[in-house]
């Protein structure tokens, strides 16, 4: 079952792990986050003046969609449980919602954060998402994300896809 | 196509117990259910105390899975009578490393969703402490957008080893074994066993099939603070923006609103933030609001802890009872509010209840009486 309400796609990226993978600054256990920030920055611009959701942060929101999420993160925490001595970094780089955090923060998007974990195509389930937030009036533009590790480091990837209201009289005027 | 969404039934589970009976009688008289944790090694953590569920602690003991299908049977026992392959589900819960726990986070939803027969979409939401208040609205959603007519929506969490010690390495935990939110001498937070699931239905529904509702789910709201990784925002930016627009779209003001289930972990950043949110949101009438921290006496589900929190929230509404703030002795002054810090009673035509996560993440439901 889908939601009838229609959404107009306006860009995608896809990144893939490697030595091309920007690090991300506090998120250095894992490819997890870099992936997740890097797929936002190639759909949507660098975090600076100009980028596609300039002006639009109070009405953007985030959803993100996994099948496992961060895993390598997850087995470093049970690695450090097991040993005693836990890093406190990795109280808040367990959960997804950081590296959306951090986006949120740098790009100025205000508007509701989601992360869905799914059995099947991560991709048209965090669209499909998108096209129910933007259904329910939550927001007027959706990042839609995904994010799949590997236990080949080279074949973990992201996307991200740009979606928005159709035009009507609804939505307020683009910045 | 846009529908009312109404609360036609519950399940809930906590320490105290499984069914309202038991969350009510602990909840509401202010009992703190926290004891010595027995269920895995705490000895060198900052404390031993968490509200664990005694029956939860042998082997194999209880599972997230069985949880949460107790508190969707609850649910649709109390709901009445209607063919569960008719509804949606989406659950919260958590993350945990394949070595730990073998099955996908949404294969656990699959799974709960056989037991219980139900039909789809099944959606597993899993964003840290907003994920059960998430998987609220998103069920709200699917209701309002007609893609279902009825969902039940909630979230499971049982204490494990993995978050105790991630919490305690972060010196969250309050190492005087107290969880006292809003309090100055707050020491931090508590985690605790907790489950709730909500049946969100269409006011068509409930015609169709001679049903009463609970309460109307009447307004609710998501932001992000856009400020810290990890951090609160120190005026509770987010706080205030996803009160006001869940009031908003409840269409309703502050002046209407009785009474506030706060996030309220017990940390000295986050109450203040969310105390400071409070303020902006609700301005003047912030001092006629009634205000609790129920984590004080369950502890801290987490991703679990919106649709406890709810069901706190609805049965305050259904008992004009308001739940205490536990162990509240000396209010924090900085940004005051109307504490209950013994059980009250009161009306409660509109109620909010509040939650935020790492990331800045905030989520806000507004509850009217049906």
């Amino acid at each position: 079952m889908t939601t009838q309400q229609a959404s107009e796609l306006v860009t995608s990226a896809v990144v893939h792990a490697g030595l091309q993978l920007p690090q991300l600054p506090g998120f250095m256990a894992s490819d997890f986050a870099p992936l997740v920030y890097a797929a936002v920055r190639e759909c949507v611009g660098d975090a600076r003046p100009g980028h596609l959701l300039e002006g639009v942060g109070d009405r953007t929101g985030l959803v993100l969609g996994s099948r496992r999420f961060d895993t390598t993160s997850l087995e470093l925490s049970v690695e450090h449980v097991n040993r005693g001595r836990v890093s406190p970094i990795l109280f808040y780089q367990v959960l997804p919602t950081a590296v959306l955090g951090q986006i949120a923060r740098d790009y100025r998007l205000t508007g509701p954060v989601s992360c869905v974990a799914v059995t099947g195509d991560a991709r048209a389930e965090v669209l499909e998402l998108a096209r129910l937030t933007l259904a329910d009036r939550d927001a007027e533009w959706v990042l839609a994300l995904t994010v799949e590790l590997a236990p080949d480091p080279a074949r973990a990837f992201a996307t991200a896809d740009l979606v928005r209201s159709p035009p009507g009289p609804g939505r307020r005027e683009e910045p | 196509m846009t529908a009312e969404v109404y609360v036609s039934g519950f399940g809930v589970f906590s320490a105290f117990g499984f069914g309202p009976e038991a969350l009510f009688d602990g909840v509401f008289s202010g009992t703190p259910a926290f004891r010595a944790v027995t269920r895995f090694d705490v000895s060198h953590c900052r404390t031993g105390q968490a509200a664990t569920y005694p029956g939860a602690d042998g082997e194999p003991g209880l599972a997230t899975a069985d949880v949460a299908v107790a508190c969707g049977q609850q649910a649709i026992a109390m709901a009445g009578p209607r063919d569960p392959a008719g509804l949606a589900v989406v659950l919260a819960t958590k993350l945990r490393a394949p070595s730990t726990e073998p099955e996908l986070p949404a294969e656990i939803t699959e799974r709960v969703a056989d037991r219980l027969g139900l039909g789809r979409p099944r959606r597993t939401f899993v964003n840290a402490c907003c994920a059960a208040t998430n998987a609220i609205v998103h069920g709200a959603q699917l209701v309002r957008t007609g893609v279902t007519d009825a969902v039940l929506a909630g979230g499971a969490f049982l204490v494990d080893r993995q978050a105790f010690a991630l919490f305690d390495s972060a010196q969250a935990l309050a190492a005087d074994g107290q969880l006292r939110p809003f309090d100055q001498d707050r020491q931090g937070v508590l985690l605790g066993d907790g489950g709730a699931m909500l049946m969100l239905e269409s006011g068509e529904s409930l015609r169709a099939r001679g049903a009463r509702p609970l309460a109307r789910l009447a307004g609710w709201a998501m932001t992000d603070d856009a400020f810290h990784v990890a951090k609160p925002h120190a005026q509770g930016a987010g706080v205030a923006a996803a009160v006001t627009r869940a009031l908003h779209r409840s269409g309703i003001g502050p002046d209407r609103l009785a009474y506030v289930n706060a996030h309220a972990t017990g940390t000295p950043l986050n109450d203040a933030a969310e105390a400071a949110g409070l303020h902006t949101a609700l301005g003047r009438h912030t001092e006629q609001v009634f205000v609790s921290g129920t984590k004080s006496t369950t502890g801290h589900a987490l991703e679990a802890s919106g649709a406890l929190e709810a069901v706190i929230t609805l049965l305050a509404m259904r008992s004009s009872t308001l739940p205490p703030t536990a162990a509240l002795r000396r209010p924090d002054t900085r940004h005051p509010l109307r504490h209950v810090s013994a059980p009250e009673r009161a009306e409660v035509p509109y109620a909010l209840s509040l939650n935020s996560s790492v990331g800045g993440l905030n989520a806000a439901i507004v509850l009217a009486a049906a």
